[in-house]
């Protein structure tokens, strides 16, 4: 895909599987010559991925047959993790919680992002400086994310009910109210993650040449028109790229909610994945690893679904391009 | 300033303070002890010279009923009953307070001194979560050889067979030196796993200005003047008139783990958990709505904060430190928290005793010790256990923690405990109200279990379910649990 | 490769506008809306680790004080006092040293190699085994996490530091940022070296790698800030004892538990936590940027 767009080597929106995807074969004895430097040159990672990545992926759906506790030895179980898993109602709410927190963080952060692009886009005194500063928090670990959420967001002490109130409104019980939890959840994960969708739109307008926007003008568009028919329909790539990105990042947000809210009150911002580590890990679940794994082979599944429509979609791009 | 515990304990009921656990328990206890069989208040003494001769490492304690030096260091080395041990052993414990970390961080020390050759490794990890930490090492085998466990979890690691049996190293003299009730808890099958290290229960902590603010003159100085749930609610009620809407009367420790502490108000109200038997539920009960009714009107009544819930990462003592609430129910284990100069509470505050109904309750803390069966050096692990139970060990440590014995000899000895005596004797005083049946449905093997399916529906209750479903709910989750 | 070469651009492109007089004072009124739209973001973004920042340095009181304190009211160090004399925190920033630097060093050593092979040494089946590395890259730890804790057992691994470091290196990302820069480089460079008689390595080592300080850079960043920033594993592989923690896992458990009401101490080592990484951000924001617009990995 075009990572060098508009004459800069910035690289727009290039996600797994864009682009020079796959090479083209070379012959004979050359490939051969370089068949045993080539595996020299891979073993260690392959060793390391075969071992921590792969192996475990093949284990985790033999542990999903197993009825595995956190003490006691392994039996087989059949396919019961999975019949109860679907019989499970906080199974459904948790997988319902993380559909509507990627719902609420995907479209709204990459809006803003872009929003926020558009405006740094261009000349602006200090754009460095903002740029830098809205990056910022995405260097920031989930952990420190998370506990300075929970700070602001304490409902009794909380800076941001503590604003409220200087304008006379009671804030809302950010802790004990489900809804509200996940808002802030949302709103928390939204500050940190901004600052990615920007970036990647920033990039994607550098290759929105102005020669196309100067013949919109002359044709008469207005400003809105003019992203709305020629700038937005150009981001397509950085807009898909992000998506993706978005998709996998909000189904698999683990740290912030941790640190944050622990997945309470009740279930409320407990998402599949915190629900996994519940059941398998958590002293307050429980302690069941094989149904813990059963929900990690879902987990797998769902992820796997989002890089196959990612693959698919790149790979008719590349074909109409 | 010392408390001599026999002055306040004598005076309650029957065999009262952790005698009174005694007291109860003996009936069921198979142990050939009888020394403090109910409504005896005089068994003490004797129980005192007893154990110091048969105590676990005969240390010197005869003399620990008068008064020991605030230092309470031990007037000698405790020698090595056994044959000497030595390596090196890991121990892993919470540290619930910097008075808990003290008293352990010492114990190592006088045991590293009095068995040359010997380490002790200390490793600290946070309460919530160590059971957790504590299974993934079983798994993996590196569990540490001896661990803490609270009498409420106790029953999940002795029912897998993963403790070790303590029976060789504790002969029947021994054993009989703990408080009856407690020693029966740290047994499965009648074989004890561990040692009980110390007790600790709830009690009431307030603010005094706040209660003056709001026209609370009188407080229960003793446990027969304990408010009733009526007075409770009187008092819960003029602080809420006078508290702004951000700040609550009070909170509860029935954070997360701590579920079980509900129970105290079901015993209040009368009721029981388990059938006498243990072996079956006993819910629906009048007691059960009654209680639960009661508890949930804390949240309608806005008496509690809405985050004080079970599953939340504010415990009691939180809302209390940062002032949200003028009131909280503690275990006196966090007593050195909040009397701590720079951390602690700001303010000047006391302590009373927990409400009652039909009769007064309180919950069974505190915890056990115990070792791994499959622990590379089960002798030294066994010297190690009976090191931190000998007398002058366990009391410098409950000196430290502000927490209560469980030997008998201690039981009525002057402790010196390092900050609030006034607290600790509230609840020493209100031990007394942890009854046979309280340790027995306690202790059970599946209380793990039970005390998780008491957090779910609890959670559930304060946010909205009925009483009866709420109840129904935890009826079938521990009928589940006990057939397990 | 920079974003920062892009403000030409910008600047072309702002000033190649109409810009008639006509219109000038519409512009400029636009011009002035759009900075302060962006101040007021900026400030906005900014406001939560600023706030980070007065909590770590306020006493108790002031932050249970009722109304709005924007500035601490009386200073203090208490609050990093404290959290050092009741836990380890020495030993956790030692840990997530270790940890980090030993994870960042064999991640990127494989990865580049990897990269190597998979853009300039042809073999059999390398774009399958692409396709299926790939695959892999978005693979959440919680997916596998009770395998990788049954396999750190079975490697005898459990407990100790290597069961992080380990499966954190099993990483996948790196191979694709290094096979695209390696692939920008020219083949005639590469064969020149051959015909000289360099072999693979030699090549690599010799030729290629001098070339790839900037990939470098990027491997290492993004490998450093996902390491220090790890939770999840971490969490379970860990936990065992206070003192093979890592910051992030001694703030979440320790710090929040215990403290949970003492935001100033959790916000003070939180604050000490996250200022490493700010500083490697602040110093080397274009290989940030650069590495996560590419992977989208965080």
């Amino acid at each position: 895909m075009a990572t060098t767009r508009g004459g800069s080597t910035v690289p727009v929106a290039d996600g797994a599987g864009a682009g020079t995807l796959l090479l083209p074969r070379e012959g004979g004895v050359r490939r051969r010559r370089g068949s045993m430097a080539a595996w020299t040159f891979l073993v260690p990672n392959l060793v390391l991925v075969v071992v921590f990545l792969l192996l475990p992926l093949v284990l985790a759906i033999v542990i999903s047959f197993q009825k595995r506790q956190s003490l006691g030895t392994p039996e087989f179980l059949g396919i019961n993790n999975y019949l109860d898993l679907f019989r499970d109602g906080v199974f459904w709410r948790t997988l319902w919680n993380t559909v509507l927190f990627t719902i609420c963080t995907v479209p709204v952060g990459m809006a803003l992002g872009l929003g926020i692009a558009a405006l740094l886009n261009g000349v602006l005194p200090g754009r460095t400086l903002y740029r830098s500063i809205i990056f910022l928090p995405l260097v920031i670990s989930g952990v420190a994310t998370g506990v300075l959420g929970l700070w602001m967001f304490d409902q009794y002490n909380g800076f941001v009910n503590n604003l409220l109130a200087v304008f006379g409104i009671v804030g809302p019980d950010w802790q004990s109210s489900g809804g509200w939890a996940m808002f802030s959840v949302i709103l928390v994960t939204l500050w940190q993650r901004v600052g990615f969708d920007m970036l990647i739109y920033l990039a994607g307008l550098q290759g929105v040449g102005s020669d196309v926007l100067e013949a919109a003008s002359i044709d008469g568009a207005s400003g809105w028109q003019k992203f709305r028919r020629v700038t937005f329909p150009l981001l397509g790539p950085s807009t898909f790229f992000l998506l993706i990105m978005n998709l996998i990042y909000s189904f698999q947000i683990f740290d912030t909610v941790f640190a944050m809210t622990a997945g309470g009150p009740d279930y409320s911002t407990t998402m599949l994945v915190t629900y996994a580590y519940r059941s398998g890990f958590d002293e307050h679940g429980s302690g069941q690893l094989g149904y813990a794994a059963t929900i990690g082979v879902i987990i797998y599944l769902i992820t796997l679904a989002i890089t196959v429509i990612q693959w698919r979609v790149n790979k008719t791009r590349d074909q109409l391009g | 300033m010392e408390i001599n515990r026999r002055k306040f304990v004598t005076g309650s009921l029957g065999a009262a303070a952790m005698l009174g656990l005694s007291g109860c328990s003996s009936v069921h206890s198979n142990s050939s002890d009888s020394t403090s069989a109910g409504g005896s208040t005089t068994a003490p003494v004797t129980a005192a010279s007893t154990s110091s001769s048969a105590g676990p490492v005969g240390s010197s304690s005869a003399g620990s009923a008068s008064a020991l030096p605030a230092t309470a260091a031990p007037s000698t080395p405790p020698p090595s009953s056994s044959a000497p041990v030595k390596g090196a052993l890991s121990f892993a414990f919470w540290g619930g307070s910097d008075g808990e970390l003290k008293g352990f961080t010492y114990v190592k020390q006088k045991f590293e001194a009095a068995n040359p050759g010997t380490t002790i490794n200390l490793k600290v990890v946070p309460y919530d979560g160590f059971f957790a930490g504590i299974d993934r090492g079983i798994q993996a085998g590196n569990a540490p050889d001896v661990f803490r466990v609270d009498y409420t979890s106790i029953g999940k690691y002795s029912g897998k067979g993963v403790l070790l049996d303590v029976s060789p190293y504790f002969d029947a003299a021994a054993a009989a030196a703990f408080l009856p009730a407690l020693w029966e808890g740290i047994k499965f099958n009648g074989v004890p796993y561990g040692v009980p290290h110390q007790t600790d229960t709830t009690c009431i902590v307030y603010d005094k200005a706040a209660f003056a603010t709001a026209g609370i003159t009188s407080v229960p100085s003793s446990l027969a003047d304990a408010w009733t749930w009526d007075e409770f609610s009187q008092v819960a009620t003029k602080l809420r008139a006078t508290l702004p809407a951000k700040k609550f009367p009070f909170a509860y420790d029935w954070t997360q783990a701590g579920a079980f502490r509900w129970l105290s108000w079901l015993y209040q109200a009368g009721g029981t958990l388990l059938t006498p038997d243990l072996k079956k539920v006993a819910l629906p009960s009048d007691a059960a709505t009654l209680a639960m009714d009661y508890t949930k009107s804390f949240f309608t009544n806005k008496w509690t904060p809405a985050s004080a819930t079970i599953k939340t990462s504010q415990y009691s003592d939180n809302f209390f430190l940062s002032q949200i609430v003028p009131m909280s129910f503690v275990g006196d284990f966090l007593v050195p928290e909040l009397a701590d100069p720079k951390a602690g509470y700001k303010g000047d505050w006391g302590a009373t005793f927990l409400p009652k109904n039909r009769g007064a309750a309180a919950d069974l803390g505190g915890n056990a010790i115990v070792a791994l069966k499959n622990t590379k050096n089960p002798d030294l692990a066994a010297a190690f256990l009976k090191f931190l139970v000998s007398e002058d060990m366990m009391k410098y440590f409950c000196e430290q923690a502000i927490e209560l014995p469980t030997l008998k000899s201690l039981a009525s000895a002057n402790l010196n405990y390092v900050s609030r005596p006034d607290v600790v004797k509230i609840c020493a005083e209100q031990a007394s109200t942890i009854s046979d049946t309280i340790v027995r449905e306690s202790t059970v093997g599946s209380f793990a279990t039970i005390n998780t399916v008491l957090q779910d529906q609890l959670e559930l209750a304060f946010h909205g379910k009925s009483s009866a479903d709420a109840i129904a709910g935890i009826a079938s989750g521990v009928s589940a649990a006990l057939g397990a | 490769m920079s974003v920062t070469a892009l403000t030409a651009q910008d600047a072309a492109a702002g000033s190649s506008g109409r810009a008639k007089a006509l219109r000038r004072s519409k512009r400029g009124r636009l011009f002035t809306l759009r900075v302060v739209l962006a101040i007021v973001i900026t400030l906005i973004m900014f406001f939560p680790i600023y706030w980070m920042l007065v909590t770590a340095f306020s006493t108790r009181e002031d932050l249970y004080a009722p109304g709005l304190h924007l500035v601490p009211q009386h200073f203090t160090l208490d609050n990093f006092a404290t959290p050092f004399a009741r836990f380890p925190v020495w030993q956790w920033f030692k840990n997530s040293a270790i940890i980090t630097l030993l994870t960042t060093v064999i991640t990127v050593v494989v990865n580049l190699l990897a990269g190597y092979a998979f853009a300039k040494v042809p073999f059999r089946g390398r774009n399958a085994l692409f396709l299926i590395l790939l695959s892999t890259m978005m693979i959440p730890v919680q997916a596998i996490m009770v395998p990788q804790f049954t396999l750190s057992i079975g490697l005898g691994l459990f407990g100790n530091i290597w069961s992080v470091i380990l499966p954190e290196s099993a990483a996948v990302f790196g191979i694709f940022l290094a096979r695209q820069f390696f692939l920008a480089i020219p083949d005639e460079l590469i064969e020149a070296a051959r015909v000289d008689g360099a072999g693979q390595f030699k090549t690599f080592f010799a030729i290629v790698l001098p070339l790839c300080k900037p990939l470098v850079a990027v491997l290492v960043l993004l490998s450093f800030m996902n390491e220090w920033n790890a939770l999840s594993w971490p969490l379970i592989a860990l936990f065992s004892n206070e003192a093979l923690f890592t910051l992030p896992l001694g703030i979440v458990t320790d710090l929040k538990s215990q403290y949970t009401s003492d935001y100033g101490a959790i916000m003070a080592i939180t604050l000490l936590a996250i200022t490493p990484m700010v500083v490697l951000f602040l110093s080397f924001q274009r290989y940030f940027v650069q590495g996560l617009a590419r992977t989208g990995i965080k």
